[in-house]
């Protein structure tokens, strides 16, 4: 679990550091103050030798532009290319993790032995090596990417995307395996994902953890079950309906828990990251809502980083937290003081105080 | 437009002013809305109410991490006294440190920093009590008063034990009195019950125009 996070020169941030951590964290702040940034931030953390992440945080915006420069230039703070973007943390036994990206002049091509797209091989350099193609445009020049992690169990290693005539490539360091990271944005579903993590759970017999936290939302819900009629795997519910319902049509909000919750339980000491948590939820069922997220990341040991603009969710978290074992939450809210951005983190009593009085926490 | 901070005691809001106004309770919270009304300073200083927590170095601790915190020139702070003014002074100067603000040497003194600050020990600075106090010093003339302590005299006369907060009990008695019978301390600031020209609020009044 993560204790501390410093970002340096990464979007809107040029030095900032998050710390205390705990297994839940709330993040708030005003539009356009880095809630989004930071869990990208945390995103290419944990997917460290991953070098599609920087790209795929653009698609996840929104921005599916495959030139270098608006690729991965504005992924530096003030589009400033030549400075070094460093995300580094600290977990709970002190031991500390660095990656740091860097746009160089590429090297140009290493050699690959599979052209196949999105298909990842081992090279005799050591790399795994893929690529991606499709509509990307020609790209002008070679750029590069150039992600160096570091942490306390091994030298340094350096995975890298570039630009090479018509596609970007990407080369990947070997590395043991990290607990899984997921980001759950706003915009995308991804329906698939879904019904493979419950049918994950669904294997070792879990499924009911993830009912009993839908019927939250939706209290006629019996049974939940993946079913494939033709289009792909989908996640359909039992509500007494005769049939079985796909489960988008019961409603975004559904939909959206049954993800966050679905990874939180697949992911043993992983990071979850969610944007705007609130989104589709009422707010009469946030406190039970949390009370679930909670105890579900305790029982996998995961640790939830949620973005929010809601102070009805920032209440029903708090209250969900002092009624539960154990108090193991922190509100970060980033501030924009002139041209720099900071952290203010509310502890138990802090909170308490804040929301007694009315002191926006927001 | 007020800012919502002064709206309702409890809103939940951003501060919105460079002068910023701390008291306790929602009694207190209407007194001083009033008379920064009254003063013709209701637009140029926030009002928050820290009552509800009973503790004030946690809640300046809260305070200063409002969003907005960082644009307060001046903050001024006014509890009572309870039983002693030195040690409630004391209790304040001891929270704002643990906020990290500057704390003021002495409770007439305004203490220099990014935002200054100033302490108002109600009812005076001097003598223990509240702002109960102050609001019957206000009225002492009034011819009400007379009856008031008449009132008190007669209930222990006939062997009946008084309220432990005698001057909380003497307010409502006094208010009472007036046209609307009904109303709280601060309420009745709002309806011109406490006359504000009264020399007892003087002290009070030049600490509010020094903000």
């Amino acid at each position: 679990m993560f204790r501390s996070f410093t970002i340096k020169n990464f979007r809107c941030f040029r030095d900032l550091s998050i710390e205390p951590l705990e297994r839940v964290n709330l993040i708030a702040g005003m539009n356009n103050v880095g809630k989004t940034a930071l869990l990208e931030a945390m995103f290419l953390h944990i997917g460290p030798n991953n070098p599609e992440l920087p790209m795929r945080i653009n698609v996840f915006r929104g921005i599916q532009r495959f030139d270098a420069e608006e690729m991965w230039g504005w992924l530096f703070f003030d589009k400033h290319v030549d400075e070094v973007i460093e995300v580094i943390s600290q977990n709970e036994a002190g031991a500390n993790r660095s990656l740091r990206i860097q746009m160089v002049e590429s090297e140009g091509f290493r050699p690959a032995p599979s052209r196949d797209n999105d298909k990842v091989t081992e090279s005799p350099a050591g790399f795994l090596t893929g690529s991606l193609s499709g509509s990307l445009t020609t790209a002008t020049g070679l750029h590069e990417l150039m992600l160096k992690y570091q942490d306390e169990t091994g030298p340094a290693s350096t995975s890298r995307a570039f630009m090479a005539a018509d596609e970007i490539r990407f080369e990947r360091a070997k590395l043991k395996p990290f607990p899984l990271g997921v980001f759950l944005n706003t915009r995308a579903r991804f329906p698939h994902e879904d019904a493979q993590r419950f049918s994950k759970l669904e294997a070792v017999g879990r499924q009911d953890e993830v009912l009993t936290t839908m019927q939250l939302l939706e209290p006629r819900l019996r049974r939940l079950a993946v079913l494939d009629t033709g289009g792909g795997p989908m996640i359909y519910g039992d509500v007494g309906a005769g049939q079985l319902v796909p489960l988008p049509l019961m409603g975004e909000g559904l939909v959206r828990l049954l993800s966050i919750v679905l990874a939180i339980a697949n992911a043993p000491r992983g990071t979850i990251l969610v944007d705007e948590i609130e989104n589709g939820l009422h707010h009469s069922v946030m406190v039970k809502v949390w009370e679930a997220i909670a105890n579900i990341a305790r029982r996998s040991g995961a640790q939830v980083f949620a973005t929010t603009h809601s102070w009805e969710c920032i209440c029903a978290a708090h209250q969900a937290f002092e009624a539960s074992e154990m108090y193991d939450f922190r509100l970060h809210r980033l501030d924009r003081i002139k041209d720099d951005i900071r952290v203010v983190t509310y502890d138990q009593k802090k909170l308490t105080t804040a929301i007694a009085t009315g002191l926006e926490v927001r | 437009m007020l800012p919502a901070g002064l709206q309702l005691p409890q809103s939940q809001s951003s501060i919105t002013y460079s002068k910023v106004l701390v008291v306790e309770g929602h009694d207190a919270f209407q007194f001083f809305k009033a008379l920064l009304r009254h003063l013709g300073l209701l637009d140029k200083i926030e009002i928050r109410n820290s009552g509800g927590v009973g503790d004030i170095p946690t809640y300046l601790e809260t305070l200063v991490d409002t969003p907005g915190f960082d644009r307060v020139i001046s903050l001024g702070i006014v509890r009572d006294a309870e039983d002693n003014a030195g040690s409630a002074f004391q209790s304040v100067c001891s929270g704002l440190k643990q906020a990290k603000l500057s704390a003021p040497q002495r409770v007439t003194e305004i203490a220099d920093g990014t935002p200054k600050v100033s302490v108002f020990i109600l009812p005076d600075c001097v003598n223990p009590g509240m702002l109960e106090m102050l609001c019957l010093q206000a009225v002492n003339a009034d011819p009400a008063i007379f009856c008031v302590e008449q009132y008190f005299q007669c209930l222990q006369r006939q062997g009946v034990t008084l309220p432990g907060n005698i001057s909380k009990a003497q307010v409502h008695t006094f208010l009472s009195s007036r046209a609307k019978p009904n109303l709280l301390l601060g309420q009745a600031a709002h309806e011109g019950y406490w006359p504000w020209d009264n020399p007892a609020f003087d002290s009070v009044k030049q600490f509010l125009t020094s903000l």
